[in-house]
């Protein structure tokens, strides 16, 4: 109970220490636990699986439909690779090569709803950082906090301590997305909040310089109470494979010499010499 | 004299390791039990607390302290406080085990929602203090009551996987103690 109590106190006083100690013990517990609950996992990935068969034929009915729309949208976006990719040749526009992605797969969630993060299999030996933003393929699900050797641990931003600053398309509002543990996190600090319907799209902004602007959040969605929420685009319910977006914000230029002269040492300022009084 | 065969010591102490751990891991698998999105009952302590109930001299403290410490680390808990207020709700019920022998099941029911309401209440109490972000309350509530009425369940299950049943006065432990 002793030792209990002195990590609680430690932990309150010294918390990156105990941070990386706990990122430890899961890069230790969650490839063990993972391979021993795989007979078990695999029961209940049978059930599931007869539980889906059951609902097969109402679901493939409504895929074909779904499939029709797509095919429509595929049309629409093939037209438009093409336009771009006629702009892009006139514009000899370069992609930002500093955002590139490491794929990762969900090893461990949080095992609660009171805390909403994911375990991903790629970690600091990967070259990864903290604060780098993950995305599902479609949109954004958190960014890393906390790093050990093998797993790094992605807060998601349905979590109650996450809030990302977002943009909304196309009234281009300013606006935090702030997680409260639900899977549609509402938005607050909305200035008018009469220039947005629900379906707008919700983007990164890039303030803060922690995510990279313009990835994909969500579409905003109203509530029955009437409060604002995002409808997320990832697919939380099913989350199995992480992009983690390598990216380094553009540094901050805080003075000229600073920009210039990275590494000197600024000189001191000193006083004119001043013509003594006392003569 | 015809005697229930108990369980030996040893052997509930593996099992329950093992059990634990099974548990843990279990909850972490995403997309399996789906417990990042539901409020699942705390299995780990209702396991510790029918244990502690029903076998008093069969579980160390140390093993408790030990697992749940394992628990916060893994659960992204702060670490340490809720494996100290399960350990302290353990060791309250083991105190309380003489009078549970002699009451009857509802009572040592009770005596377990006592013990959980009072290790929820002070944590949020001292996360509120230590100004750590505490759950909306109606996840609480729903966590409470999950564990509460799961208790019937772990104490059914763990009597037929290991015959741990409450010991009636004048029976005898493993060690041949007249309890």
């Amino acid at each position: 109970m002793v030792v209990l109590l002195l990590t609680v106190v430690v932990w309150r006083i010294d918390s990156p220490r105990i941070e990386r100690i706990r990122m430890q013990v899961l890069d230790w517990f969650a490839p063990a636990s993972a391979s021993l609950t795989a007979p078990l996992r695999g029961i209940v990935t049978i059930v599931q699986d007869f539980q889906s068969y059951e609902s097969l034929q109402q679901q493939n009915r409504q895929l074909r439909r779904e499939l029709r729309q797509m095919k429509i949208w595929k049309e629409a976006a093939v037209q438009l690779e093409q336009e771009n990719a006629r702009l892009r040749d006139l514009n000899k526009l370069r992609v930002d090569p500093k955002l590139i992605a490491i794929t990762g797969d969900v090893l461990a969630d949080s095992g609660s709803p009171f805390r909403q993060s994911l375990l991903v299999n790629v970690g600091a030996r990967d070259g990864l950082r903290d604060g780098w933003a993950a995305l599902d393929g479609v949109g954004l699900v958190g960014r890393i906090a906390g790093l050990g050797q093998e797993t790094a641990r992605v807060l998601l931003i349905t979590d109650s301590s996450s809030q990302i600053p977002a943009v909304i398309q196309p009234s281009g509002q300013r606006a935090l997305i702030v997680g409260d543990n639900s899977l549609a996190p509402p938005i607050e600090f909305l200035e008018n909040p009469d220039l947005v319907r629900p379906g707008d799209r919700i983007v990164t902004s890039g303030d803060g310089t922690v995510f990279p602007p313009d990835l994909l959040i969500g579409e905003l969605a109203q509530d029955p109470s009437g409060r604002l929420r995002v409808r997320l685009a990832a697919d939380f319910q099913a989350l199995e494979f992480l992009r983690i977006l390598r990216y380094q914000p553009a540094r901050d230029a805080p003075g000229a010499s600073g920009l210039i002269l990275p590494d000197v040492p600024q000189p001191k300022f000193t006083a004119p010499i001043m013509p003594e009084l006392t003569q | 004299m015809i005697e229930h065969q108990m369980t030996s010591r040893w052997a509930i102490r593996t099992v329950t390791l093992a059990l634990s751990l099974a548990i843990l891991g279990l909850q972490i698998q995403p997309n399996l039990v789906g417990s990042s999105q539901k409020v699942l009952p705390d299995l780990l302590f209702i396991l510790f607390g029918a244990l502690c109930l029903r076998r008093p001299d069969v579980i160390p403290l140390a093993m408790i302290g030990g697992v749940m410490l394992l628990a916060d680390f893994v659960l992204m808990r702060p670490p340490g406080l809720y494996a100290l207020l399960s350990t302290i709700a353990a060791a309250w019920l083991l105190l309380r085990h003489e009078a549970v022998r002699e009451g009857n099941f509802l009572f040592e029911w009770l005596q377990f929602t006592i013990a959980f309401a009072v290790v929820l209440f002070f944590q949020r109490l001292i996360s509120l203090g230590l100004l750590l972000p505490v759950p909306p309350w109606m996840m609480e509530l729903r966590l409470f009551l999950w564990t509460v009425f799961s208790y019937p369940i772990v104490c059914l299950t763990l009597y037929l996987l290991l015959r741990v049943r409450r010991l009636v006065p004048g029976e005898r432990d493993t060690m041949g103690q007249l309890r």
